[in-house]
């Protein structure tokens, strides 16, 4: 949940993404090849990978807001705990898309290896990702308008909200265990399983809601009504 | 867990449990909600606050003889 100013200064940040995603691609010789290191390259379209997952990510977060039925109080708490999480997830993609840039061009600005530079970043945006899911059993549940599966309820809801986040932070732990003791010889090559299981993830995140959803309405309907 | 039941577990009067648990929510560490006539109680840990307490519970650290305080605290879920 966002507000329209942090929506804003997010879809300025994934417009710097897409302007470095589109240079970098023009300046190419080969469009479809990015040389990002000695010997190693990329598919350039790789590039649009970081403006994607922001593009994603704010779009979630602000839909989410589109349809709240919370009062002003309920939903403070939540805006701060969104203007964190997305300004610093797009900051911190652009910056990793900002080595990946430089780096292709052949420009060392730091003595580093890249595959360091890029694993110390995405270290941080992992932990900066654990930090903003561990809160989120602690922000105020509130029913949507648009939710998939209809209502939770007062005790489904918050239940929903704290299985996700368990499930996040043990992703994240992994994604930091795994950022910090695989080989460097890795490369990339990863990334198509982390978008993989992030698909499976957001899957059976669907499938879950839809399950309280059906289970609290049956709830419900069984609920003695009263008289009258 | 509704304040009804929260009382059972302690030998307070309930508006002195409600005055508590106002001042517990006041400080965000309950939130509860109105259902049908009863209110219910939920105590808000974070992910890793869980993890430590069940951890915690799982090798021992902090129980207390019978454990009936901390029982009665697991179950304002």
């Amino acid at each position: 949940m966002i507000e329209r100013k942090t929506a804003l200064v997010c879809a300025v940040l994934i417009a710097l993404m897409l302007v470095a995603a589109v240079g970098q691609i023009a300046m190419l010789d080969d469009w479809t090849t990015l040389a990002v290191q000695k010997g190693a390259s990329l598919p350039s379209l790789f590039l649009f990978v970081f403006p994607a997952a922001s593009a994603l990510v704010v779009g979630a977060l602000y839909w989410s807001g589109r349809g709240a039925r919370a009062n002003d109080a309920k939903l403070q708490p939540w805006r701060r705990w969104g203007k964190f999480l997305s300004i610093s997830y797009c900051g911190g993609l652009l910056l990793l898309q900002g080595v990946l840039v430089v780096r292709s061009r052949g420009v060392d600005v730091l003595p580093l290896d890249l595959s360091a530079i890029s694993r110390t970043l995405a270290v941080l945006l992992s932990i900066m990702s654990l930090l903003a899911i561990n809160h989120m059993p602690k922000l105020p549940w509130f029913d949507s308008r648009f939710a998939l599966g209809g209502d939770l309820g007062p005790i489904y809801g918050p239940r929903y909200m704290r299985t996700q986040s368990r499930a996040l932070v043990a992703f994240m732990i992994a994604v930091i265990a795994y950022n910090l003791a695989a080989p460097p010889a890795m490369g990339w090559r990863p990334v198509p399983y982390i978008l993989l299981a992030t698909a499976l993830f957001v899957v059976w995140s669907i499938a879950w809601r839809f399950h309280l959803g059906r289970k609290w309405k049956l709830e419900q309907s069984a609920a003695p009504r009263p008289p009258g | 867990m509704t304040a009804g039941q929260i009382a059972q577990h302690f030998n307070f009067a309930k508006p002195t449990l409600s005055a508590h648990f106002a001042v517990l929510r006041e400080a965000d560490l309950v939130e509860s909600e109105k259902v049908g006539t009863s209110v219910t109680y939920n105590l808000k840990l974070s992910v890793l606050e869980d993890a430590l307490l069940s951890f915690a519970e799982t090798v021992g650290v902090g129980a207390r003889p019978g454990g009936r305080l901390k029982l009665a605290t697991r179950r304002v879920r």
